[in-house]
């Protein structure tokens, strides 16, 4: 199947060959996987802050009243589009 | 109910040599990873949440690996709901089991609580009526978690808002029952007893009395908050903020009794920074070196 | 008196903003009314449910602002509580949610930046795998790459959106450009989420290449994967796809 493959695809091959002779410059491996604790620093992308607390809380939720109608927030900063003008 | 009613000899064996050192530890959180595995404090040990720790992979489980390389660590639960009527979830045990294989933490703890109703987690730990039934249902899962993990866990005091019409027994009674008819240890939160003698009007110090030193595998200290509902002050389990001095004192007739015990800061809301916590835990090593030496009574502060 | 399955399932009613009619009885008010001891748990589920969704969907929270946030997060906790106590799986069906909430119809894009952020959070916490070297896909037989499939990394997640979502998320991150602004007209973005060493990427896809590695994704043979990519895309040119997942560890295995 692979002789018609490529005739149907030419372009696949040599991408193929193309992406992996430039990934072969920069091969991924157990090697170059940093150490977790290496790359970043707490609060970051690698240290998500945990959902599970055996801790109550003395925020009241108010209900009813405290239902906020209008989004305020960094939406200002988005425009353009099909959204109006805030 | 007299068949609820616990004798010395009913108890379980003792807590045997104790799998985390008779020093404070504190809770790990995501904030100090980095400056924890850097600076390697001087703390006995760390303890995290069972659950944020329950994923196949990721920087979390790396980290919290990485850290039980160079500190003991304690598994402590919050989702079990060990109280439900309904039966234990089989595959958050099986959860459970893989992560205490992984970590081999010094104790497994959870709650003398409940949280889950019709399947719903309502992540919030709530007091049982202490009754008959109560304490079938919650020995029994306590056997099922403890055969599970083939090892003995620890049951924690909570903090509680209400009580109700139908209990027959107090909450250090009902507990002693579970231990009796579990075998597991106590994990005595002495700021919750603080929080629930203020809300119900009880005496801490006799609650506190009540639980046998042998029985105690680890204490939990941490802050609460008050608010005010209908000119009444409640008292809320929050652990924003630093342990007061009452639940301190607490802390020293408790440690004058029992000695040394693997004592948590606990601080989940809020989070200070790293040697806040320190110095929490630096006060709870003083005091059980000062008081924690049946012999050096007489030396205690206060 | 209430049997204990009773009195849990009142009670879960309860925390969830249900009534306390069959509940209350069984409270102690000690200088209280029931309620408003039961108001004390009900804030506990409450609130501290809302946080773990301000944890999960933090750009989302900043795009809306926190008050509107926790009342939109209120409604979704009542709507869908969480079934498994692990809360890091809590709240996968947020961006179909918002969707449907009308106080955010003009906020087009807002249903598709909490699918990426859940897509974040799963590739974040998914399973630990060896990425798949250059090297090994080197030793393949150039004649057989049309019949290669793979399976990809079990970090990997595909999220597409008529917004430029990515440029969103960027703008809301700590350390972003306080002045940077985002225009809607910049239009469509494809991306692949990945974790395959520490930390989550973002890999932004052409139509073709999205659709590629989607099928790939899917499981098809390498050259029906890129006959779809070139379908939707009549100039698709599947090199900077591959070269990108390769390079970004996407791939975990293959065979032929």
């Amino acid at each position: 199947m692979s002789v018609k493959s490529l005739a149907k695809a030419p372009l696949l091959a040599a991408a193929m060959t193309v992406a992996l002779s430039a990934a072969a410059m920069q091969d991924v491996s157990a090697a170059d996987m940093e150490k977790c604790y290496g790359i970043a620093k707490a609060g970051h992308n690698d240290c998500k802050t945990e959902t599970s607390s055996c801790a109550g809380t003395a925020k009241m939720d108010h209900e009813a009243s405290a239902f906020v109608a209008v989004p305020v927030g960094t939406c200002a900063k988005i425009a353009g589009g099909t959204l109006k003008p805030m | 109910m007299d068949q609820m009613a616990p004798t010395a000899q009913s108890l379980a064996s003792p807590i045997p040599s104790s799998p985390l050192p008779n020093r404070a530890g504190i809770g790990l959180k995501a904030q100090h990873y980095q400056e924890i595995l850097d600076t390697q404090p001087n703390i006995g040990w760390l303890e995290v949440h069972s659950e944020n720790y329950m994923c196949t992979g990721g920087p979390t489980l790396k980290w919290l690996t990485a850290l039980r390389e160079r500190y003991p660590v304690s598994l402590h639960g919050v989702g079990m709901s060990l109280g439900s009527a309904g039966p234990l979830d089989q595959a958050h045990i099986k959860r459970l089991v893989d992560l205490d294989r992984r970590i081999e933490p010094g104790w497994v703890s959870e709650h003398l609580s409940w949280s889950i109703a019709d399947g719903v987690y309502l992540n919030d730990l709530i007091a049982l009526p202490y009754t008959a039934e109560s304490l079938d249902v919650f020995s029994a899962h306590v056997r099922e978690m403890q055969d599970a993990l083939n090892r003995q866990v620890l049951i924690e005091n909570p903090s509680s808002y209400l009580r109700y019409e139908h209990s027959v027994i107090s909450e250090p009674e009902f507990l002693l029952n579970v231990v009796s008819q579990s075998g597991c240890g106590v994990l005595l939160d002495v700021n919750n007893v603080y929080v629930s003698a203020h809300n119900h009007g009880f005496d801490p110090v006799a609650y506190l009395d009540q639980i046998p030193a042998h029985l105690i595998g680890e204490i939990h200290m941490a802050g609460h908050s008050q608010t005010v509902i209908d000119g009444r002050t409640i008292r809320i389990d929050d652990h924003g903020s630093p342990i007061c001095g009452e639940v301190w004192a607490l802390y020293e007739h408790l440690i004058k009794r029992t000695g040394p015990k693997p004592t948590l800061i606990e601080w989940d809301t809020n989070i200070p920074a790293l040697d806040v916590l320190l110095g929490e835990a630096a006060k709870a090593d003083a005091i059980m070196t000062l008081c924690g030496q049946r012999e050096t009574h007489r030396a205690c502060i206060g | 008196m209430l049997a204990l399955a009773e009195l849990q399932s009142s009670f879960g009613e309860a925390s969830l903003g249900g009534d306390t009619i069959t509940l209350a009885p069984a409270i102690i008010g000690d200088g209280l009314q029931a309620e408003q001891r039961l108001s004390i748990h009900r804030n506990n589920t409450t609130v501290l449910l809302c946080e773990v969704l301000g944890t999960t969907y933090p750009v989302v929270k900043k795009l809306v602002g926190e008050a509107f946030f926790d009342s939109v997060a209120r409604a979704y906790v009542r709507a869908h509580p969480p079934r498994s106590p692990c809360l890091f799986e809590y709240g996968g069906h947020f961006g179909d949610y918002l969707a449907n909430v009308p106080a955010v119809a003009e906020l087009p894009y807002l249903s598709d930046v909490a699918k990426l952020e859940w897509a974040w959070n799963e590739s974040f916490y998914a399973v630990d795998a060896e990425p798949l070297s250059a090297s090994a896909l080197a030793k393949i037989d150039p004649e057989t790459y049309g019949d290669l499939i793979f399976t990809l990394h079990p970090s990997l997640r595909l999220v597409a959106s008529a917004y430029p979502i990515k440029e969103i998320w960027d703008v809301n991150q700590c350390g972003a450009d306080p002045d940077a602004r985002v225009d809607l007209n910049e239009g469509a973005q494809r991306l692949a989420v990945l974790r395959a060493q520490t930390s989550v990427t973002f890999i932004e896809l052409s139509r073709g290449g999205f659709e590629m590695t989607a099928q790939l994704s899917a499981g098809k043979r390498l050259e029906d994967a890129f006959l779809s990519g070139q379908r939707l895309m009549a100039d698709f040119d599947p090199t900077a796809t591959l070269s990108v997942l390769i390079r970004a560890g996407a791939f975990h295995t293959f065979f032929i």
